[in-house]
């Protein structure tokens, strides 16, 4: 039970939710956009968020859409994780999609809130940063298309009021030899250890992680040093912690420790299996 | 754009029937089936989206109603676990003992009921992966998964 009221709007455009979201905001209203509610309902329950109106962003059709179109894949942003499961355009994503929560939660729960969520893992985002997508978003002033890497830094940056729409894939991205490596600790419907993705783009490998540090990453730092052929394997998975964007987590999870040691381990194995080795 | 400022009355199709009720913006699903039409088979268990113990099928899918608002299922279908009275599921449950205290068993069985409308034959290996929605402390799982299998002979059967 939400033990506090708030409203809720329906809109069935961007430009109906970002008026609504500007006029809310001038009354003091904290709106919050709105997609699958996993993690909000559960939030305002908990009280540790309380805003006074939700905006729910599903009722847009272009946020649903999961279309190829010419050389590129359009995934909305209210697109559910077992509607990404199902497809067949991008097999990776549908595997990672597979693994966040459990079924019956991604039934409910959108790529945009994955994405955007309060979470340290958000997951799903990891193959739309290794396929270098691009990010549509829609605001007051109006509409634009940003490379994700260009807006993804710990968390996507939008400006406040602004509305993730849609992500848009290159049409060659979409198959590329991938592996993929989630570490729980207790079953697969847990929170992951960590979470890494290795990606075959042309001769250089493309790597991605959630659960590792506080927030998903894809690092150029990182990358330049598991690609780097001057070095043995061992030496780049040696050197490869010292190049992280942030701290190791050490939680109730797992320690700082074991989660180095389990990472480096995988690290070997995904430069073995995708031809990063000597 | 629909709006909902306060108190508002709206109509869900609830088990094929039209249930007018009065709620709050931010009534869960689940409250609204329970405290305002009398639904009690879904259960609140964690209320945190992780024993699926509330579950029920919107628009033939399975999602926990803790997790959503009851504004969201305006429109949509809502089957519970009163809508799937004798249902090859619920009698392969009885047979196979499924439960025991019961207080998992309405969010196993509509789980279960749409696993078997989605994946009939079984085979896909779908089974695990959908019913890790739910929890049971009681009997461990194999009687619910016995129950599983039987509602596919009882449904093969009477095909």
């Amino acid at each position: 039970m939400i033990p506090f009221d708030l409203e809720y709007y329906l809109p069935e455009s961007t430009e109906e939710a970002a008026a609504i979201f500007a006029e809310l905001s001038e009354a003091d209203k904290g709106p919050l956009y709105y997609g699958g509610g996993t993690e909000i309902v559960t939030m305002c329950r908990q009280q540790t968020i309380k805003p006074g109106a939700l905006i729910d962003l599903k009722g847009i059709p272009e946020t649903t859409a999961l279309e190829v179109d010419g050389d590129k894949l359009i995934i909305g942003a209210n697109v559910t994780l077992t509607e990404l499961n199902e497809q067949d355009y991008f097999p990776l994503l549908a595997k990672v999609a597979r693994v966040v929560a459990d079924h019956t939660v991604r039934n409910s729960l959108t790529l945009g809130g994955n994405i955007c969520g309060k979470l340290p893992y958000r997951e799903a985002i990891l193959p739309l940063l290794t396929a270098d997508a691009d990010v549509v978003l829609a605001g007051r002033e109006g509409r634009r298309t940003e490379p994700l890497e260009d807006l993804f830094d710990k968390r996507l940056k939008l400006e406040k009021g602004e509305i993730l729409v849609q992500l848009i894939v290159p049409k060659e991205e979409l198959k590329r030899k991938s592996w993929a490596r989630r570490r729980e600790k207790h079953g697969p419907v847990d929170y992951p250890l960590y979470h890494m993705i290795g990606v075959q783009k042309k001769d250089q490998l493309a790597v991605a992680v959630s659960g590792l540090c506080a927030f998903p990453f894809r690092s150029a730092e990182l990358e330049k040093k598991v690609n780097d052929s001057a070095l043995s394997a061992q030496d780049r998975v040696d050197k490869a912690p010292d190049l992280l964007p942030g701290t190791i987590r050490n939680d109730e999870i797992g320690s700082d420790d074991y989660r180095q040691a389990l990472w480096q381990r995988d690290l070997a194995e995904l430069l073995k299996k995708m031809g990063g080795a000597e | 754009m629909k709006a909902y400022r306060d108190i508002a009355t709206i109509t869900l199709d609830i088990n094929g029937e039209e249930r007018r009720v009065v709620v709050r913006p931010a009534d869960t699903l689940l409250r609204v089936l329970r405290e305002k039409v009398g639904l009690t088979g879904a259960k609140p268990g964690c209320e945190n989206g992780d024993c699926g113990a509330c579950t029920v099928l919107l628009d033939g899918l399975p999602v926990k109603s803790c997790l959503k608002l009851a504004l969201e299922a305006v429109g949509k279908k809502i089957i519970t676990i009163e809508g799937l009275k004798d249902t090859a599921i619920q009698k392969a449950f009885m047979e196979e003992g499924g439960f025991q205290c019961g207080y998992c068993t309405s969010g196993f069985l509509v789980n279960a009921y749409a696993l078997l409308e989605k994946h009939p034959s079984s085979k896909s290996g779908a089974d695990r992966e959908w019913l890790e929605s739910n929890l049971c402390r009681c009997t461990g799982y194999e009687g619910i998964s016995r129950a599983i299998d039987k509602a596919r002979d009882i449904i093969k059967e009477y095909k």
